[in-house]
């Protein structure tokens, strides 16, 4: 009647694939702009930044297009995460799922964006002259981060945005909020005045972004302790979403909209 | 309430939607107040009542997609419950190929077994030419053609039908009937909701007849249509 937990994992597996064949399918293009797209917002935030502001720092390139491709992956897993659950109304009045499922399989789809966008930033970056280091190893295991933050936030987000539609503009609005607080453009450490800089960095994105830089650009290992703290809050964050997911799960099929 | 050949048993089942008002305000809306009927191994039930009674809920209930409210649904455990309704397609981009593998492992199917039992599949719903296309390129007919056809052939313990035989044109029609009544004819359960009488009466052994979320009257199948009928004469 239901799959087992047994069977969730084959069922994302298929689920994210067909999605995404569909994808390309549909829009030739649509594998480009997964690439086209960062580079893009780097070219506007550059002629803007650098060229008019005056603001630009050595290599504000690479560090522009790093920040930029880490929050973009963050940004979109969560604008379609959030309203997974709301979009999956006609399926789960067909089929008993678990409902986090959909936030999950939508942000497993846009991960495997994330990771063809990777790989082009690397190569960038070597291209445009960056040492590479040791360090670059730590890659994976930031990464690894954010996708448990992205998964924690977009299940708390998908869960409650069926109560409240209108939620969808207030994530965008924070969503960009926290765009700008989280050091996309500028360098925190030299930019925010030290007293605000704690506040700053409780925002896992700023401090996942700095150690972005640190081990692509700079080659210094990541700030150990900060990450842990981060992985551990984003654990949590998730744990409580499943768990408020897995209570409201029932109700979903019955709110009428 | 509880005999021991049950599959499912509903015991005073109410069920409740929540229908949007406001920022924060919802209307309830009582589908289900008081229902109380079961669902006998190998039977052919048929669920009566008229627009809005709240026949479609009962077989959400009985699939496991809603939970009452009030009062208590029981299944017997590891029983495979699939409901056939007019608006099978799980998602509309995806391919008819596609939808039958998504649909079989939602069932919670075996990838193997589904692959196993595709051709099948594809060759009752006559969509051969068309499997590779998105379902949203599809006509109605052919998504419930699709829908039904992969109800049929993945073969659950229980079939949940909704209204679906009026599947298709006449031709698909007599064999969806044809493949239904050997479904019955080997002794698999099956529920079906229908406005059209005659068909209950010739395939149901028993019926529950549902008003305004409340059970009427359960049992055979030919005096409780007449009462029935009586009754929508009497309003009319």
């Amino acid at each position: 009647m239901s799959p087992s937990s047994f069977q969730l994992p084959n069922l994302l597996y298929h689920t994210v694939r067909a999605r995404l064949a569909n994808e390309l399918r549909l829009y030739y293009l649509h594998f480009v702009w997964w690439f086209a797209e960062p580079l893009l917002d780097m070219a506007i935030y550059y002629v803007v930044f650098a060229i008019l502001l005056k603001q630009g720092t050595e290599n504000y390139v690479p560090f522009l297009l790093i920040g930029i491709v880490f929050w973009a992956w963050f940004n979109r897993s969560l604008q379609n995460g959030s309203l997974s659950i709301l979009h999956a109304k006609d399926l789960m009045a067909q089929m008993n799922l678990p409902k986090a499922f959909f936030p999950i399989a939508t942000v497993c789809q846009d991960f495997v964006k994330q990771v063809f966008v990777m790989v082009v930033l690397l190569v960038f970056l070597v291209l445009y002259g960056m040492p590479v280091s040791l360090s670059w190893l730590c890659l994976p295991v930031l990464m690894a981060i954010q996708f448990v933050f992205i998964i924690g936030l977009a299940v708390f987000l998908s869960a409650i945005v069926p109560f409240f539609p209108d939620l969808k503009f207030i994530i965008t609005a924070g969503l960009q909020l926290m765009f700008f607080v989280s050091g996309v453009f500028f360098d925190i450490d030299s930019t925010v005045l030290p007293v605000h800089r704690g506040i700053v960095y409780l925002n896992p994105m700023a401090g996942l972004i700095r150690n972005y830089r640190q081990i692509l650009m700079q080659g210094v290992w990541p700030d150990w302790p900060y990450l842990l703290g981060a992985f551990l809050s984003a654990a949590l964050v998730l744990l409580l979403s499943m768990l408020l997911v897995r209570h409201f799960g029932h109700i979903y099929p019955k709110i009428v909209i | 309430m509880s005999e021991p050949d049950c599959l499912i048993t509903f015991e005073h089942v109410r069920c409740t939607y929540r229908i949007k008002q406001g920022l924060l305000r919802f209307k309830p809306y009582h589908a289900l107040k008081d229902v109380s009927f079961c669902v006998r191994e190998g039977e052919t039930l048929g669920i009566i009542g008229r627009n809005g009674a709240g026949k479609t809920t009962i077989l959400k209930l009985m699939s496991g997609i809603l939970r009452p409210d009030a009062g208590r649904v029981s299944r017997r455990p590891g029983l495979v419950v699939s409901l056939l309704s007019l608006q099978v397609g799980f998602d509309p981009e995806l391919s008819g190929r596609e939808n039958i593998l998504l649909g079989g492992l939602y069932l919670g199917i075996s990838k193997k077994n589904i692959q196993n039992r595709m051709d099948d599949i594809i060759a009752f719903s006559e969509l051969e030419s068309f499997i590779d296309n998105p379902i949203k390129t599809y006509s109605s007919g052919m998504r419930s053609r699709l829908g039904f056809s992969i109800g049929m052939e993945l073969a659950p313990d229980v079939l949940l039908i909704d209204e679906v035989l009026g599947v298709g044109d006449w031709r698909f029609q007599q064999k969806a009937s044809k493949a239904l009544h050997h479904k019955i004819g080997n002794g698999r359960t099956v529920v079906l909701v229908s406005h059209n009488l005659e068909q209950i009466e010739s395939i149901c052994n028993r019926v529950v007849w549902v008003e305004h979320g409340i059970t009427q009257a359960v049992g055979d199948t030919t005096d409780i249509i007449t009462s029935y009928k009586n009754c929508l004469q009497a309003v009319s």
